[in-house]
């Protein structure tokens, strides 16, 4: 008792664009007052200046490694990367977002603001070198996501959505931070590193640690849709307005994902044999249940959100196979799953017109007569999905399972390559929908520019970094060089 | 002075009755209500260790927490007064809407 308490000063430049972001969400709630009712959009493109704007400033923090705020928060070219890919999630979401929310009647202007104060969190996960700041970004994703999530607060199912998202997105951030709890009670610190010192020390072999691996394994599993966390994905990303599917789908879990991967790697590195055996179990039950229920689904949304799970199973391979390799096909994944997946919601947003929620797989039909463009960029974003040449998701799959090859895990190698086969399936129903049936009636769709625009490019560079890859891996190995000097 | 194993035995309960109270209860208050005891018993849970450690920095812990928790609250509660006026009623069986 009677600690002194000596607070250092810390490195502000270090946290420039958390600063930047906050200051840019703040901004937008005020501007929004200032913008008559039914010029709402003008927020938004606003929004997008302001990420492209925070994006630009954070890109030339890429070779910096500075460690501030006590060893709390690192800022190395991995979290800087993870940023950006957060800031490019938010301006691809923004671009799909303008002209849908007018269409779901809630063109309002916290949308972008709470979308800015989503990231805020994010980019706190991907820099937290402290389990306390993992929680305290998580939920300050979490809390902005949950308001996304009932954004359309006429609407029975967007509401209900969210309610069960908040339910358990809170009750398992309870059991995560029992998990701190006990850390802190073990090591005296919940620093990763502390954390990984103390277990260097003492030895692998304390049931309380063993057991603050699996509770934290539970809290970040929940935002990664892990088995057996999942059941809330499918319910919420259907309930959410589709561009909020098309951001949980992809920026959260990736924040999680990086966040247990620092976790895993930094502070429990020791104690691997562990939790190896337990991510194996997980990696392969989230594979499996993912594409085996996906199979049944007959709503897009609801379709695609199975096979993000799936996809966070591939992910998980990359940390499992814990070597270069691995971490790299992971960072390569995490652009390559943000293409990809983000463009299929937008396509769903594409079919939205009046009174046609156009996430049924019945309005896909006959696509391929109405639409040949929009079919043959939705059909790519598929074969992306399933991992087939010449795409982004191919090459990404191909780094993740060559990784994780390398790494000796031939069984759950076989496993995620079953999975990709079962994928195929469900995958294709929607090609086969489009492309094998005729059209009910023509109805023209009501996509705005905006819209359009992120549609084709990012079926262009789904493309584009299928074929040449470089670009993408070069950012991926800088952004593991803090890891492997 | 509390030993520890006192204080983490009934941190321990607390969350067991609030983990309870979050699964068991059909009403949306009551299970926000067992959540926010589940919260509280990691902040005593961190107090309690803080002081056999005589390390202040789980206190500050249980500070931020407490923060947090009551942004939960108030987020937690507009969603559930909205969810309210779409079917006036707050029986969590009731909202089966989206599943399968």
């Amino acid at each position: 008792m009677g600690a002194v308490v000596n607070i250092p000063i810390p490195n502000i430049s270090a946290i420039v664009p958390e600063i930047l972001a906050t200051a840019l969400a703040c901004f937008l709630l005020i501007f929004d007052l200032f913008v008559p009712k039914e010029k709402k959009s003008i927020v938004g493109i606003a929004a997008l200046i302001g990420c492209i704007v925070v994006g630009v400033v954070t890109f030339g923090y890429i070779n910096k490694h500075v460690v501030t705020f006590s060893g709390m928060f690192v800022l190395d070219s991995f979290s800087v990367i993870l940023k950006e890919l957060f800031l490019l999630c938010d301006i691809i979401v923004i671009l799909i977002s303008l002209k849908y929310l007018e269409m779901e009647g809630v063109s309002l202007g916290e949308y972008y603001a709470l979308l800015v104060f989503a990231t805020v969190g994010m980019m706190v996960m991907a820099s937290a070198n402290d389990l306390i700041m993992v929680y305290l970004g998580l939920e300050t994703m979490a809390l902005s996501v949950y308001a996304l999530v009932g954004f359309i607060k006429l609407s029975e199912k967007s509401t209900e959505a969210a309610l069960k998202y908040l339910l358990m997105g809170v009750f398992i951030s309870g059991i995560f931070l029992f998990g701190i709890a006990l850390v802190y009670g073990v090591v005296g610190s919940t620093q990763l590193p502390e954390v990984s010192a103390y277990i260097k020390e003492h030895g692998l072999k304390n049931p309380v640690l063993l057991m603050a691996i699996i509770l934290i394994a539970a809290g970040l599993g929940l935002e990664i849709a892990m088995v057996p966390f999942h059941f809330w994905a499918p319910d919420v990303y259907e309930g959410a307005p589709t561009s909020v599917t098309a951001f949980i789908s992809v920026a959260p879990k990736v924040a999680a994902i990086a966040a247990l991967f620092r976790v895993y790697i930094e502070a429990f590195n020791l104690m691997a044999p562990y939790w190896t055996t337990l991510l194996w179990l997980l990696a392969a039950l989230t594979m499996t249940v993912g594409n085996v229920t996906a199979v049944l689904q007959n709503n897009v949304k609801r379709l695609l959100a199975y096979s993000s799970i799936a996809h966070a199973g591939y992910m998980l391979l990359g940390i499992l196979a814990y070597n270069q390799v691995g971490l790299e096909a992971l960072a390569f994944y995490f652009f390559a799953y943000c293409l990809m997946n983000i463009g299929a919601f937008a396509v769903v947003i594409y079919l939205k017109r009046e009174n046609i929620a156009g996430d049924n797989i019945e309005d896909f039909r006959g696509l391929a007569q109405t639409h040949p463009m929009l079919a043959l960029v939705m059909v790519i974003f598929l074969l992306s999905l399933t991992g087939i040449p010449p795409t982004v998701g191919f090459v990404g799959k191909f780094l993740l399972f060559s990784a994780a090859v390398e790494a000796g895990y031939y069984w759950l190698v076989a496993i995620a390559v079953l999975n990709s086969v079962i994928s195929l399936y469900y995958y294709f129903k929607i090609a086969k929908v489009m492309y094998m049936e005729n059209p009910e009636k023509r109805v023209p769709f009501a996509a705005s520019i905006p819209l359009k625009v992120a549609v084709f490019a990012l079926g262009i560079f789904t493309v584009v970094f299928g074929l040449y890859p470089h670009p993408l891996i070069n950012l991926a190995q800088l952004s593991i060089k803090s890891f492997f000097g | 002075m509390v030993p520890l194993s006192h204080v983490i035995i009934y941190a321990f309960l607390m969350f067991a009755i609030g983990m309870f109270g979050a699964l068991a209860r059909r009403n949306v208050f009551i299970v926000l209500m067992g959540i926010e005891l589940m919260l509280n018993a990691v902040n005593i849970a961190l107090v309690g260790f803080s002081s056999y450690l005589g390390n202040v920095a789980g206190q500050i812990m249980a500070i931020f927490i407490i923060t947090v928790a009551a942004g939960e609250a108030a987020v937690g509660l507009a969603i559930v007064l909205s969810i309210f006026r779409n079917r006036l009623t707050v029986n969590i069986d009731s909202f089966n809407l989206l599943k399968w």
